[in-house]
């Protein structure tokens, strides 16, 4: 992109409003320091300079009048011009250009969902052709986040009960990181997702590429499952080896005891593992968290049954 | 001259010997017995927040888990950030230095109301007992802004923790009113508006904000407590409420708050340069407007937290606007500080050395302010570790570093004692290099993109998180240096004359410590307060 002066403290440069943003950066850059340099200087030079052993007689003053109106007007007239170059680089990097391509984009605990205009689905990850206007339409599904894409430059709340919406054009093929940058809970720092931004022709076979909507026969139902789990973004609370994340590990617990919150004790079995999808959190687990959203009407039958399958295998 | 009013009398009768056993102490209506109270309750609650502050940093010297899990990490920043504002960056100079000193500076004996003082104490202390009680029942992991809608579904002692910055609240909004009619009803004979101290203006203009915004944090975080115990609906939109409401309410408090937490500190500051140039400060008036210019403005720019919460552009064009013109009126203090030292005589013992530190870790704090009232720029920087670096420049850089060069620039009056001061010097040293080295990399981290309050991060960050916390324990070892010099001197230090410095401000005309009435003779002021040469 251009290559600035600043780069050292830059992320990547993925467009144009990125780059118009670094340019905007720079000059409040060299302003600050300016300014910086030149009032640490004096006082140093007058500390030094008027150190007490130095001096022999104090002229005492009340202040300067036009030095006041000076620094008064100075600093106005400099903050006016940045605030006006501001607010012309924010119109076009706030309002979404007509005709852009548009996505939809769901905020959950702990992941991205995104939903594109042909019927696919993607999670923890956006693949969007280089070159084009990209419009995010965005909500939650249950506290505040925030999407932020800082090689664009953008970032924008992603609150329930409302839409709120950015844009953005990536001018090279490349990935990006995107962060959840409002504090929502438990693994806010994990819920990360990838800008995948791919050659036109590259996109278009993606784009054009049906979601595989039968079930893979040819491999075994443990590894149907572990494709799901991620798919589904189970492994994002719960680990495969042992560790406490969010929920329960998956490692060893089918067939282990589980102490609920209502008293009782369950023995994790098929039908066990089938009702927490559908009702997490009816009767949970002591000692966690009960924040397991519901997979009710989003996971086939099938798929559940290979997940357990998937769970069945991670014994030592 | 001030009619010279300290005698052998006052020193044989001064506030801490004047009566003795810890019974006087808590059932005092002594202004200063109550200062005193105040400022070691909060210095207990400075370290606890501190430590809140290094179990932080110490998970983020590696970039998955160090010590602790994501929970706890969740907790203890919301921990050390709640602690920290309102436990103790809010009350620390108004209600203990400013409690112990405004009476003096107004030449009265106490302030207007010494029951009502009391009584502020106590009300500080409730609130901050809940608020630490919820450590060891329930705990909170919402940090301390408290967001909807997931301090609403969030389990844990949430409720008690609002009770207790509820009851804090309360103790503010009295000691406010305490001070303002103080200064209105108690100033000695010849103690003009015009010859009052700077600091008794940074502090009327702080309790006006504080009288003005605290109810509002004060229903705000009641209709919280709401939501969550009666689900009122009206943050929660699965109930047909706003969440983003809830923002504007906590933020129309919390952004003047962090000028209740600042114009304190340049009150001091407005004290100390002049007293260490033997100068008169350079443009009183403009100094005293500029005061009342912040906090006047410091009411209409809230908003300027939210420029992505999803507000209207129009709301964004005004707040970043109205933001921008902030830095007016701080400029003109610094400027003025800086132009204070212009042919004076510069001393630098330890007070001038906290006063010049302050200068430069303010200054890089109100600069970065400037980044984040442009609005594009502030889209990329909000919620990254920028805005982290940015209010830990201006509040403990600011705060803290004002609050130390008062505490050693009144220790000779408050204690009888002189501080050693080559300990302190080093002291201010370590803690200038460690608070520098803790937050400058954090500004790169956050224009690289971090953001804020995570427990994990991606490990291209690591080097920086490392130098910052590094920094965080030179903090703490300056910080504990300092206070155990302190102690020490409280010992071993010289006898404190009356006035060591050769300030004018009427405390240093009674004994040191003060007569427990603080004069025995009505003292009058015939000049003004930074007159040194006439």
């Amino acid at each position: 992109m251009n290559t600035n002066v600043f780069s050292y403290l830059l992320p990547g440069t993925g467009s144009h409003v990125a780059s118009w943003w670094n340019d905007l950066f720079s000059f409040v850059m060299w302003i600050s320091i300016f300014f910086f340099v030149l009032l640490i200087g004096i006082t140093l030079a007058f500390v030094y300079k008027y150190h007490h052993k130095k001096v022999d007689k104090v002229i005492d003053s009340h202040g300067n009048t036009s030095l006041e109106i000076l620094w008064t007007i100075v600093p106005t007239i400099l903050v006016l011009f940045i605030f006006a170059w501001g607010w012309l680089v924010y119109k076009k990097m706030h309002r979404p250009p007509a005709g852009s391509f548009e996505v939809r984009v769901i905020g959950q605990q702990w992941r991205w969902k995104f939903a594109y205009n042909n019927g696919k689905n993607t999670v923890g990850e956006l693949i969007v052709p280089v070159g084009k206007r990209i419009k995010l339409l965005m909500t939650s599904e249950d506290v505040i986040h925030s999407f932020f894409i800082p090689d664009m430059r953008v970032k924008q709340d992603v609150v329930p009960g409302l839409y709120t919406a950015l844009w953005f054009e990536a001018t090279k093929p490349g990935e990006h990181v995107i962060y959840c940058s409002e504090y929502c809970g438990g693994l806010h720092s994990n819920m990360l997702a990838t800008l995948k931004v791919l050659p036109h022709d590259e996109w278009l076979e993606w784009w054009r590429k049906q979601e595989k909507t039968e079930r893979d026969l040819s491999i075994p139902p443990e590894k149907r499952g572990e494709g799901l789990a991620t798919k589904y973004a189970c492994t994002s609370c719960h680990s495969v080896d042992g560790s406490a994340l969010i929920g329960p590990s998956f490692r060893n617990l089918y067939g282990r005891t589980e102490k609920l919150t209502s008293g009782r004790s369950a023995l994790v079995d098929e039908d066990y593992i089938r009702n927490k999808i559908l009702k997490p959190n009816s009767d949970g687990v002591v000692g966690y968290p009960q924040v397991m959203p519901s997979f009710q009407g989003q996971i086939s039958e099938e798929e559940i049954m290979d997940i357990i399958a998937f769970i069945k295998s991670l014994k030592d | 001259m001030y009619s010279d009013t300290a005698t052998d009398q006052e020193e044989k009768n001064n506030y801490l010997n004047h009566s003795k056993g810890i019974k006087s102490w808590l059932t005092s209506l002594d202004h200063k017995r109550i200062g005193v109270m105040y400022l070691f309750s909060i210095l207990i609650f400075f370290l606890i927040g501190g430590i809140f502050a290094l179990i932080v940093r110490t998970e983020l010297w590696g970039p998955t888990k160090t010590f602790i899990d994501a929970n706890t990490y969740n907790q203890a920043f919301t921990y050390h950030g709640t602690i920290m504002t309102f436990m103790v960056i809010l009350p620390l100079i108004p209600s203990a230095i400013g409690n112990i000193i405004l009476p003096m500076q107004l030449g009265a004996r106490d302030v207007a109301f010494p029951r009502l003082n009391l009584i502020s104490y106590y009300v500080y202390m409730s609130g901050a007992l809940l608020a630490v009680i919820t450590l060891f029942v329930g705990r909170v992991d919402t940090g301390w802004t408290f967001y909807t809608p997931y301090s609403i579904r969030t389990g844990g002692a949430t409720i008690l923790v609002l009770a207790g910055a509820f009851l804090m609240g309360f103790a503010a909004i009295l000691t406010a009113l305490n001070f303002i009619v103080s200064v209105h009803k108690l100033r000695a004979p010849g103690l003009t508006w015009t010859k009052l101290p700077l600091f008794i203006w940074c502090l009327y203009a702080t309790n006006i904000i504080q009288m003005l915004a605290t109810p509002v944090i004060a229903l705000t975080l009641m209709l919280l407590t709401f939501e969550r115990l009666m689900g009122i609906g009206i943050f929660d939109a699965t109930l047909g409420g706003d969440p983003v409401l809830f923002q504007h309410f906590f933020w129309f408090y919390s952004h003047p708050a962090v000028y209740i937490m600042i114009l304190p500190a340049m009150g001091i500051i407005n004290e100390v340069i002049p007293v260490f140039s033997r100068k008169n400060i350079f443009g009183y008036g403009g100094m005293a407007f500029a005061v009342f210019g912040i906090a006047i403005v410091s009411f209409v720019v809230w908003g300027h937290h939210m420029f992505t919460s999803g507000q209207s552009e129009t709301a964004n064009f005004i707040f970043s606007l109205i933001t921008m013109f902030v830095a007016v009126p701080t400029g003109i203090k610094m400027f003025g500080w800086i132009a204070t030292m212009y042919q004076g005589s510069v001393r630098l013992d330890t007070p001038m050395l906290y006063a010049l530190s302050f200068l430069f870790v303010f200054l890089v704090g109100g600069l970065t302010g400037v980044f984040l009232a442009t609005l594009p720029l502030n889209v990329h920087l909000t919620d990254t570790y920028f805005v982290v670096a940015h209010f830990h420049y201006t509040m403990v850089g600011g705060a803290i570093m004002a609050f130390l060069a008062g505490l050693h620039y009144w220790y000779p009056k408050f204690v009888g004692k002189m501080y050693l001061e080559l300990p302190a010097r080093i002291g201010c040293l370590i803690t200038f290099v460690g608070f520098n080295t803790t937050f400058l990399p954090q500004f790169v981290m956050g224009i690289r993109g971090l953001p804020r309050r995570y427990y994990d991060y991606p490990p291209e960050f690591t080097q920086l998180n490392q130098v910052s916390t590094v920094g965080s324990f030179l903090i703490a070892l300056g910080i504990f240096w300092t206070f155990l010099f302190l102690i020490i001197s409280a010992y071993k230090g010289a006898k404190a004359p009356r006035n060591p410095w050769g300030a004018n401000t009427l405390e240093w005309n009674t004994s040191s410590p003060p007569y427990y009435e603080n004069f025995e003779k009505q003292p009058i002021v015939t000049r003004g307060p930074y007159e040194y040469h006439s």
